[in-house]
């Protein structure tokens, strides 16, 4: 008997669900006042939150999960007895439309296994978006996967439809994946990654002005919100710095906007070679965070590699207070003087923080009240900064300290 | 003490003129009461004046001006207004500094109602309907500010050529797919069905939930019980939290996959 349509959507949505990403922001700002539906504000609109916490951005669904590929942690390798499912392209065209008329999501993420060659899963994923965008107009966000070892030319016309491109590492080292997705080539993954690169950087050069010409031409559009990966963590035994390494490695070799951490979990259809066995989300969330000090704070990975002497982020504790912890003496700061860079470095005092804070001291001296106000809390940073009416005198050389500032451990949300 | 008439949903232009009046009159802050228009008059209203001094604010003040004044709390116009008088009176840069109280407040307005407004862009549904012979996308929303007008915009870029009508218990907005207009506060009429709504939509948010991953409070804190009434999702949620754990447990309990057949014979092409 054929799969009715919601059964389909069932099946491809829930083999869809491990990929982390969902953003909708960045790139082109479009809208449909000339025609068309849709539109993209730049920032992005998450349209629900589901009870693990996450945002409900896209309709983030696999156009197949038959696969000929067996890798170990993905609930539709070939050897999961998971349902199988498939899509026409007229379907998700369809569901993607109906959704959106309703407010429901901001666009498509689509995905697919491989169910026959590599060139015609990518060419059917071109297809969607190419039919939403030239046959109706569609203006909201797309998210297309590319497959490693598509043709490059498939690529390239993916670029033309979709916001963003992105393929999955899915493993942190080579040899993590050469154990348990065997049959993946690496080579092919980080071609494909650097096809994508390369084919936004023409995109962007090609908007340069042309010699003896004034002025820019418009830039073609090349997945205008760049590209991503994902990696999942605990599948395999890297420890945290080996993959932030790897991130640092894929930032600067492919221009990432994003890498994405994936706590491993169970799918319900487990492989002999991988235990079904949670990450902690903590973990993962650490990980995001040592990841933003990376690209926002100005950390290096020598930083994060001092304060982990194991290779191991703390759970307890966030990793910007575990490295200042471990360099007491370039503390306290004075928040009137310190230099923007500085006081990117005290724990608890976030971006936004930082630069409200160098907004209001032009004005007058700030103190504690005052960083609190700014800053929203104050907990963390008050041990480690000097104010027009504040020092913390003894308290940061106190043995105790991150025994004092290590919150108390949370009640898990647990199953009733 | 003067009395100052605000409609509840004033918006910037009627604060500014009122605002100018009093400014040219020299009223102090604390000599000013801004209420409602249909309030008990304690007050001798604020007199009409023939030419209200003009002048330009920062553009810090303007923009918080814009926003903070949809807020719902009382207080708005009285602490826009002593804000505007200290800039007039030698505190020029005073809306960029977040370390005063009143602008502390009024930045917190600020932040409250656009974050009002970017939850009526994402929580809004809408449902299709049969009206005549046409096709209407029609919804039901409650916002928690003054915002129906700067909220409205964004559904004309987005929804340019579908015909659709919103209604709020602070006005209603209707867009025929090349007009907008709008209408004085509604009532909460019952939704008609939609099967993509009722059903797809449904069903597709019930799946993409991964029940490993239960963090309460963090949907809570994005998605405020305030808005749920009118997203038909969220009356799936009991059942997903409270199934979660009997599903991780029958997940933890299960076996390795028997290896189906069929992996047998196919493989990636090399
Ligand atoms: S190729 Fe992709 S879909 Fe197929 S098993 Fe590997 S990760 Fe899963």
């Amino acid at each position: 008997m054929p799969l009715s349509l919601l059964r389909k959507l069932e099946i491809l949505a829930d083999a869809a669900k491990y990929d982390a990403s969902c953003a909708s922001s960045g790139g082109a700002k479009r809208n449909a006042r000339d025609g068309g539906i849709g539109s993209t504000t730049g920032a992005g609109i998450c349209h629900a939150y589901t009870p693990d916490g996450r945002c409900v951005s896209l309709l983030k669904i696999l156009l197949t999960n038959f696969c000929r590929y067996d890798c170990a942690y993905c609930v539709s390798r070939r050897s999961s007895n998971v349902e199988r499912a498939r899509l026409s392209v007229a379907e998700v065209v369809q569901l993607t439309l109906d959704l959106y008329r309703r407010n429901c999501i901001e666009g498509l993420f689509l995905s697919s296994g491989i169910a026959r060659s590599e060139d015609d899963t990518m060419s059917d994923l071109v297809a969607v978006a190419k039919t939403l965008r030239l046959e109706h107009g569609f203006k909201g966000y797309i998210h297309l996967k590319t497959i490693p070892g598509a043709d490059e030319r498939l690529i390239g016309e993916a670029g033309l439809y979709a916001d963003r491109l992105s393929l999955n590492m899915e493993l942190p080292t080579e040899a993590a994946l050469k154990a348990y997705a065997p049959e993946k080539d690496v080579g092919a993954m980080k071609k494909g990654l650097a096809t994508t690169r390369s084919c936004i950087e023409a995109a962007l050069g090609e908007a340069k002005p042309a010699r003896g010409r004034i002025g820019r031409a418009a830039p073609r559009r090349f997945a205008p919100a760049g590209q991503s990966t994902q990696v999942i963590v605990g599948a395999d035994r890297s420890s945290d710095i080996t993959i932030l390494r790897n991130s640092t490695a894929l930032y600067s070799s492919y221009d990432l906007k994003r890498v994405y951490y994936s706590a491993f979990s169970p799918t319900g259809h487990p492989s002999a070679a991988l235990p079904d066995i949670a990450t902690p989300l903590l973990r993962e969330h650490r990980l995001y965070q040592a990841d933003w000090l990376l690209r926002f704070y100005g950390f290096d990975l020598r930083d994060l590699e001092q304060a982990t002497p194991e290779g191991m982020l703390s759970l307890e504790i966030d990793p910007k207070l575990a490295w200042a912890l471990a360099h007491r003496g370039d503390f306290p700061l004075d928040v009137n003087k310190a230099p923007r860079e500085r006081l990117l470095r005290v724990p608890g005092f976030g971006v936004r923080a930082v630069d409200r804070i160098i907004a209001a001291r032009r004005l007058a001296a700030l103190g504690l009240a005052d960083i609190a106000r700014l800053a929203g809390a104050i907990g963390r940073a008050r041990p480690f900064i000097v104010t027009r009416d504040w020092r913390p005198g003894s308290l940061l050389d106190d043995g105790a300290l991150r025994r004092k500032l290590t919150p108390p451990a949370k009640q898990l949300e647990l199953f009733s | 003490m003067y009395w100052a008439p605000m409609p509840i949903d004033a918006h910037a232009v009627q604060f500014r003129a009122m605002a100018r009046r009093c400014l040219t009159l020299d009223i102090a802050p604390a000599g000013v009461s801004f209420a409602s228009p249909d309030a008990a008059p304690l007050f001798d209203r604020v007199p009409e004046v023939d030419a209200p001094a003009s002048f330009s604010v920062p553009k810090a003040y303007a923009e918080l001006l814009k926003l903070a004044i949809c807020h719902q709390a009382p207080d708005r116009f009285s602490l826009l207004y002593d804000v505007l008088w200290r800039i007039r009176h030698g505190e020029a840069s005073l809306a960029d500094n977040p370390a005063d109280a009143a602008v502390a407040r009024l930045n917190d307005y600020a932040h409250n109602v656009r974050r009002d407004i970017h939850k009526m862009h994402a929580f809004l549904r809408f449902r299709e309907q049969r009206v005549d012979d046409r096709t209407v996308f029609t919804s039901w929303f409650e916002p928690k500010h003054f915002i129906l007008r700067q909220a409205i915009p964004f559904f004309v870029d987005r929804f340019s050529t579908m015909e659709w009508f919103i209604a709020t218990p602070i006005g209603t907005a209707a867009w025929n797919g090349s007009e907008l207009v709008y209408g004085p506060p509604a009532e909460r009429a019952p939704q008609p069905a939609d099967a993509v709504l009722d059903e797809t939509w449904l069903t597709y948010y019930r799946t993409t939930f991964n029940p490993a991953r239960l963090r309460l409070k963090a949907m809570a804190a994005e998605m405020p019980r305030h808005y749920w009434a009118n997203m038909p999702e969220t009356r799936l949620i009991p059942a997903m939290v409270s199934g979660s754990g009997r599903r991780l447990q029958d997940m933890a309990a299960r076996a390795p996959d028997p290896v189906p057949g069929r992996s047998q014979r196919v493989r990636p092409r090399p």
